[in-house]
């Protein structure tokens, strides 16, 4: 049964991918994705349940050794694709990236291999591993389900140059099933095979829509990926050589060797993860589509350097590196929230946003504690839901109002009242504390108490993330008072998603500490249990917070009662007033009778109505994007040069 | 009397109680600030119970309001500063509190924000640059407290019998500072000024009118509360020099605000993120043993 | 809620054309010699915050339409106070092209306080008399209309404009020059 479903798994996106690029007939194609994002939803939660059920929790599908070629072949298929475009296009970084890889994986066929048995376990389904199958699966599935919408009008608006809607879906589905056998994988010949393929797929779904500028940002990211691949072969190739197998349970057993393939492993992670300084690909990846931001760039692949991240530094407890990794996602996470206040551009404060969580994650993997570790956990699950909720928003409202800055965002409640609606409660659910996202933050900063110098860091960017998303929300919530919203006209396959993933935020939302609880701390105990000397004291603590959310529910709860019992019930219309403006506003007949006046506009000289404009503060003039970018750049090199360093010096 | 002390453990006696007095201090700490900042001018002052006679008054007015979502915002923020009251009287996580205040100001500059006011719209961004401004210096608090007792739970620091201000006077001025930002006094009362009219007429609390007013003046009733409540906690040994110090840090900002005129936002935030964030650090690195 | 209300009068203060003269006047209300915050006072910027409308000026055609907008967003109950002679009918600038000649052209006004510039205890007179309508407006608003019955005192219809502060000053029982 299982096999059977990890087969669905993988195989159904692709095969679905396939048909939709030869089938013609749009109707046809939109049933195929259909069926695909639910295949892969219920798939993914059967090998999720059925794993759990197995022996210790964890289940390994294991295949003979004869044919563990298999992997290694379709790697270098993929290595060899990278190859031809960089020659096709005639990038040449690109091409040597792509021949330095070939040269690794060509090396690591030649390595001696040890076997210890006849069958060489791919994949293996621990708890991790379930976290990141459930965020693919789920999220992956309503961004699919939102992208039948999307696509339908984007490709009305492409240019000629925009590939086929054929072609996406071929990316965009079979990009799922990657990924879901990306965080399955032990075995790390699949797991380069996966990884390679995601970066293709990213490729091609970034180039989508044709035109320079998609060329240029598509080349990009190719580009540090491939770099990143690149640090990935050369991680395998020293493990291999050094242990004579190559897998994750080989990595984290013989911990004491295997540190400097670790580190180039999380090197790798940090391309895959836009981490500084890395991250311009990411912000290049806007280009894309939405739901290609969305799943690729917000939610899902960005997701794999973190979780493989994740993956490796419980095995190298009490390691100096893990504490200079922790150095680098802290210097991200900082620099992500600072560079997001800058911007205006919706699209890029929610690249920002993301680069500043993903840094986030791996400072809490390289605090390596088991607190630490969990809020990682819950950052990735948390973030992706609301992350992937969000950029579908902007996604819509870009498409109906034609622009993705934040200052043309105002009075959208009345605009678009469904969207606006759903894109709040994403937003409030980064900042409100019951939620996840300000539980995990809370906890990492209860983490960061272990390891002095990176507090400065954890404080000012977590200063800095309240201010960029307070200033959002309250663009996109300021309107004037309207008595009847007109209902919002939006595709229902947009709607349905939507409203999905609203309702999913909400939901673990509400449930974050008993998600937390139940969930997350079992895994970080799981992982840190080998330890013996780990300061547990600080875990029970913050476990035992349970009544603090009571405390908030039932403070909410009661207020809102007041709130509608008060106030929504007794609310008169007579009451509205309009806003003061010195007493120079126009008055609220003549809202009503003046063809566009608003409820924020004044009579200027001779009478003459006029809009008052104002706008949010963005620190012109005082941060220079380029400037703090290049200091982060160089910061960030620095560390990896240390950290590669102190691993040299072991 | 030991009766009376085991039902005073209770933690939702001691909740309930809390959110009756604190709101009731709060008022008599800002009618004392009053009189006293008008007899340092040479005027009689209002008085004492003022403040009470403001809010009743405000409660019978006209509920004035632009939208809906306004007067969520407001229910918001008083809901969100009595929940971190109850926090912490019953001994929480002190950095959860820390965040649910935060949480509390945010959900004032969200209710700005939300009118299409261009005054409110000032003041709120203005507030957002004030809780960046302070957020960072309240969280190294937090961690200092942590570092020295070993726990984030508020129960623990009046356990210990050593007074918060001997391991961390550093931080106690840094936190002197942000008090000042939280009271709105002269030089940070940059959002909602009384003595701003010209400016930005008042802020953050431009538009709300009559009821809602009053419930955001509850609220900063409960914000006072807090304040001197955690001045207190810092000698919280000896009731009469933790008097004693809540009594310097009062007639200190009630001098600072009568000295000083209202400064820029951005001098503000350079300020707090250099002086009192280098001496919270300092403080920090001098716990760490 | 009625004393709390006598006891807390905010005061926005608008000037419609002033020459200034009541203007400053009415801040030095606020100085250590005359202290208004004794009785509660406080010089509120917003409308919406106020109970008490302090004008001061002759209304003109051009700044009615200010002055009723700022009117319409204090919340009630609430109180118009004529500060000076110029807005109780106009006073030495009546007779001009532009003038409306008065607040209560405009607005109802409750407590006119005469004098150009009135004397500062007039100016506190006239605020706490105003203020002593506000509570006897706060009892009456939550089921009945607003019934203005005590002091309301309409100006002489159309004063000359020579006899203007001697008209107001006879009908005005507000103004307690001391």
């Amino acid at each position: 049964m299982m096999e059977w479903s990890l087969c669905a798994l993988l195989g159904v996106p692709l095969l679905a991918g396939i048909l939709s690029w030869i089938v013609p007939s749009a109707r046809v194609r939109s049933v195929l994705v259909g069926v695909a994002a639910f295949a892969v939803v219920a798939s993914g939660l059967a090998v999720v349940y059925g794993s759990m059920q197995a022996a210790e929790g964890i289940w390994e599908f294991a295949i003979p050794a004869k044919c563990e070629w298999i992997a290694s072949v379709l790697e270098a298929v993929i290595i060899l694709v990278i190859l031809g475009i960089g020659i096709r296009t005639k990038n040449w970084w690109i091409t040597v990236f792509a021949v330095l890889q070939v040269l690794l994986a060509a090396g690591i066929w030649c390595l001696p291999t040890e076997h210890h048995g006849d069958f060489v376990t791919v994949f293996r389904v621990d708890s991790l591993s379930r976290i990141m199958l459930l965020v693919t699966a789920i999220v992956g599935g309503a961004i699919t389900v939102f992208s039948l919408g999307y696509m339908k009008s984007h490709a009305k608006h492409a240019p000629d140059t925009a590939a086929s809607l054929g072609q996406f879906y071929f990316f965009f589905l079979a990009f799922l099933g990657f990924m879901a056998g990306l965080v399955m994988s032990d075995n790390l010949a699949a797991f380069s095979f996966f990884w390679e393929a995601t970066t293709l797929c990213s490729y091609a779904l970034i180039g989508q829509d044709g035109g320079e500028a998609r060329r240029v940002n598509a080349a990009r990211a190719l580009l540090l990926n491939s770099l990143g691949g690149v640090f990935l072969l050369a991680g395998v190739y020293l493990l291999k050589s050094r242990t004579g197998g190559e897998s994750f349970q080989l990595l984290l057993e013989k911990h004491s060797i295997t540190l400097l393939p670790a580190i180039l492993l999380c090197l790798a992670a940090f391309t895959k993860s836009a981490l500084f300084p890395f991250q311009s690909w990411l912000l290049g990846a806007m280009v894309a589509p939405t739901p290609v931001s969305a799943m690729l760039h917000a939610a899902t692949m960005v997701k794999a350097g973190v979780y493989l991240v994740m993956r490796l530094t419980p095995g190298f407890y009490d390691e100096r590196a893990m504490t200079i990794v922790a150095f680098a996602g802290a210097l991200t996470f900082v620099g992500g929230a600072l560079l997001a206040c800058t911007q205006s551009n919706a699209k890029k404060v929610l690249a920002y946003s993301t680069i500043s969580n993903l840094g986030l994650v791996v400072a809490c993997a390289g605090i390596n504690t088991p607190l630490a570790y969990a809020a990682g956990l819950s950052i990735i699950s948390f973030h992706a839901i609301s992350k992937g909720l969000l950029f579908l928003c902007v996604g819509r409202i870009e498409q109906v109002i034609g622009s993705r800055d934040i200052e043309d965002m105002d009075g959208m409640y009345y605009r678009m009242p469904y969207t606006t609606c759903v894109a709040w409660v994403g937003m409030v659910s980064m900042l409100l504390p019951p939620f996840g996202m300000l539980l995990s933050k809370w906890l990492a900063i209860e983490a960061t108490i272990l390891s002095p110098f990176l507090l400065i860091f954890m404080v000012t960017g977590s200063a800095l993330t309240v201010f960029f998303w307070a200033k959002w929300i309250g663009k996109m919530q300021n309107t004037g008072y309207h008595r009847d919203v007109p209902g919002e006209v939006i595709p229902s396959a947009m709607r349905v998603s939507l409203g999905f993933l609203a309702l999913l935020v909400l939901v673990t939302g509400a449930s974050t500490m008993f998600i937390f609880k139940y969930v997350f701390d079992p895994m970080a105990r799981a992982v840190y249990h080998r330890y013996a000397d780990i300061n547990w004291c600080i875990f029970n603590e913050a476990g035992a917070s349970t009544v603090t959310s009571l405390i908030i529910y039932g403070g909410v709860v009661l207020g809102l009662i007041i709130y509608y019992w008060f106030f929504w019930r007794k609310f008169d219309e007579k009451n509205i007033r309009l806003p003061y403006l010195c007493g120079e506003n126009i008055t609220s007949s003549e809202l009503k009778s003046v063809q566009g006046a608003r409820s924020y506009d004044f009579r200027s000289v001779g009478g003459k109505i006029e809009h008052s404009h104002f706008s949010n503060i963005y620190f012109h003039g005082i941060i220079s994007e380029g400037k703090v970018t290049s200091v982060l750049v160089w910061a960030a090199w620095l560390i990896i040069v240390v950290l590669i360093g102190v691993c040299l010096a072991k | 009397m030991e009766n009376m002390m085991k039902w005073l453990n209770d933690p939702v006696v001691r909740s309930v109680l809390a959110l009756i007095l604190a709101p009731v201090l709060g008022g008599i700490i800002m009618g004392l600030d009053r009189k006293i900042t008008a007899r340092m001018q040479g005027r009689m002052g209002p008085p004492l119970m003022q403040p009470f006679y403001d809010i009743i008054k405000l409660m019978g007015k006209e509920p004035f309001v632009l939208h809906r979502p306004q007067i969520l915002y407001t229910m918001l923020h008083l809901v969100f500063m009595m929940i971190t009251v109850v926090m912490l009287v019953t001994g929480q996580d002190l950095l959860m509190v820390l965040l649910i205040h935060a949480f509390s100001s945010i959900a004032l500059v969200l209710g700005g924000m939300s009118v299409r006011s261009p005054y409110s719209w000032i003041g709120s961004q203005r507030k957002i640059m004030q809780i960046l401004a302070y957020e960072p210096i309240l969280i190294l608090l937090i961690l200092g407290i942590r570092l020295r007792d070993g726990s984030f739970l508020g129960s623990a620091v009046l356990e210990s019998q050593e007074p918060l201000i001997y391991s961390m006077p550093l931080l106690f001025l840094a936190f002197v500072c942000v008090l000042a930002i939280e009271f709105g006094k002269s030089p940070f009362d940059v959002s909602s000024s009384h003595h701003a009219h010209q400016e930005i007429v008042r802020g953050v609390y431009q538009e709300y009118a009559g009821p809602f007013y009053c419930l955001t003046e509850i609220a900063h009733f409960y914000e006072l509360a807090l304040g001197f409540g955690l001045v207190m906690a810092f000698w919280h040994t000896n009731i009469l020099c933790g008097f004693l110090l809540e009594t310097v840090v009062f007639l200190f900002l009630l001098v600072v605000d009568n000295a000083f005129s209202r400064l820029t936002t951005g001098w503000m935030v350079r300020y707090m993120w250099t002086v009192p964030l280098s001496l919270a650090l300092a403080n920090l690195i001098w716990l760490w043993r | 809620m009625t004393k709390a209300t006598a006891k807390s009068p905010w005061v926005v203060h608008v000037n419609c054309n002033s020459c200034n003269g009541c203007d400053i006047e009415f801040l030095a209300c606020l100085t250590p010699m005359y202290d208004a915050e004794r009785f509660g006072v406080v010089h509120i910027g917003s409308p919406k915050h106020a109970d008490i409308m302090v004008v001061t000026g002759s209304v003109n055609h051009r700044n009615a339409r200010v002055l009723r907008n700022l009117y319409e967003q204090m919340p009630g109950p609430k109180v118009v106070v004529a500060m000076g002679i110029c807005p109780a009918t106009g006073g030495i600038f009546a007779d001009c092209y532009n003038v409306l000649g008065g607040v209560d052209k405009v607005i109802p006004v409750d407590v006119y306080v005469p004098g150009c510039p009135p004397r500062p205890e007039a100016m506190l007179d006239g605020i706490l008399e105003g203020a002593a309508i506000l509570a006897q407006k706060q009892q009456n608003t939550p089921t009945v209309k607003p019934v203005m019955k005590l002091k309301i005192v309409k100006p002489a219809p159309a004063p000359a404009p020579a006899e203007a502060p001697a008209a107001a000053g006879a009908t005005g029982e507000q103004a307690v020059a001391k």
